[in-house]
């Protein structure tokens, strides 16, 4: 699947090369006429087309990035309340993933959601255990770690 | 503009240096000092961040960048040293 | 009023925008780490904010550098790339230290599952 990658690559060059210029709106052009070739040979081939890979990952970071924006907030909120009220516990969420780099990510994805610090998984791999800031927000904590769970699988599927 | 918000920004990251301080002189256990000592290097490269602002140069960032780096090898360490009582071994727990 | 809206120009008011706002996460995550009861509160506070604070800090300083110097700056990306790629992972090696060497909560849980299924060994702290 990523062989399509630098297939990609030659034919940006070669549509450049038959414009004679490395300007850049010939190497925009001719990104976009090879990613079509490519997506009407994958229709042929029955292979996955690597951009939607691409696409995936894009909307990871995104996804990635408005859940630290929350995570900050939540932290701030709890920590310049004038009473901390948290109640903090470990709850064991069940694990989709089942490779070592997949479940290495989503850990360290995790940490960096709100109020969730994961401390271990179970040995089989059913289970990851996560220290939460706040009880009364597990159900978001279960969201976002659902939520990166499934995009982990798209990229890496 | 910029001078009074990187002025302000240098107050409140000098107080969390100090907050941070204290955690690491006061914390009962060594995770506690280890954790706090991983926020107050993190507050000095932004405190660095904004001082490069201030004078406009970037000799800073090489000590910025390797003061980011240090404090997780720092972290690893004592906390696998605080849970098996060594700190290179095969064990890949 | 126009001639002040003029003056400044757009980086100028994202650097400042960025800055406050990083230096108040900042701010706030120490505040947290040195109020906090217990020792899972505590990393909680270190972990997100401070890093978040921090790399919106360099953010400001690559934007403000970049508009002052007349090329991109590069090196803030790829400390906020490490930082991102390291801080996690020691908090989440620290809480993990902290869990099996047994440090107590300020409060006992209301819940712990790990402690229900005994996955998670215990063991004296070296110190």
């Amino acid at each position: 699947m990523w062989q399509q990658l630098p297939i990609h690559i030659l034919l940006t060059l070669g549509w450049m090369a038959l414009w004679g210029s490395s300007a850049w709106w010939h190497a925009a052009a001719g990104a976009v006429v090879g990613g079509a070739i490519l997506y009407a040979l994958t229709k042929g081939t029955g292979q996955p087309f690597y951009l939607k890979r691409v696409a995936a990952l894009v909307k990871f970071v995104i996804v990635f990035l408005w859940e630290l924006i929350m995570a900050a907030n939540f932290v701030v909120r709890i920590s310049t309340a004038p009473k901390p009220r948290h109640r903090p516990g470990i709850v064991a969420l069940p694990l989709r993933l089942k490779t070592d780099a997949t479940i290495t990510a989503l850990t360290h994805l995790l940490s960096l959601t709100p109020g969730a610090v994961p401390i271990g998984i179970s040995p089989d791999r059913s289970e990851i255990f996560i220290h939460c800031l706040d009880l009364n927000e597990l159900e978001a904590v279960r969201a976002s770690k659902e939520r990166f769970e499934d995009l982990l699988l798209e990229v890496t599927q | 503009m910029v001078a009074w918000a990187a002025a302000a920004a240098q107050a409140m990251i000098g107080l969390s240096l100090l907050l941070s301080a204290f955690r690491v002189l006061r914390g009962p256990t060594a995770l506690d000092r280890t954790a706090a000592f991983d926020t107050f290097s993190a507050n000095l490269v932004a405190l660095i961040a904004v001082e490069a602002i201030r004078d406009l140069t970037t000799v800073h960032f090489d000590l910025a960048m390797m003061i980011s780096l240090v404090p997780f090898v720092f972290s690893v360490v004592v906390a696998k040293f605080i849970v098996k009582g060594d700190i290179i071994d095969r064990d890949t727990n | 009023m126009t001639e002040i809206l003029t003056s400044v120009s757009l980086s100028d008011l994202l650097t400042s925008l960025l800055l406050l706002a990083g230096a108040f996460l900042i701010l706030a995550g120490a505040i947290g780490v040195a109020r906090f009861a217990d020792f899972f509160s505590r990393v909680h506070a270190a972990g997100v904010p401070s890093t978040v604070g921090v790399a919106t800090v360099l953010a400001a300083s690559a934007v403000y550098l970049s508009a002052h110097m007349d090329q991109v700056f590069w090196k803030p990306i790829l400390a906020i790339t490490g930082l991102f790629l390291t801080v996690p992972l020691g908090t989440e090696m620290l809480a993990r230290a902290a869990y099996i060497t047994n440090v107590k909560p300020a409060e006992s849980y209301q819940r712990d599952d790990a402690e229900e299924r005994h996955a998670v060994e215990h063991k004296e702290a070296v110190e």
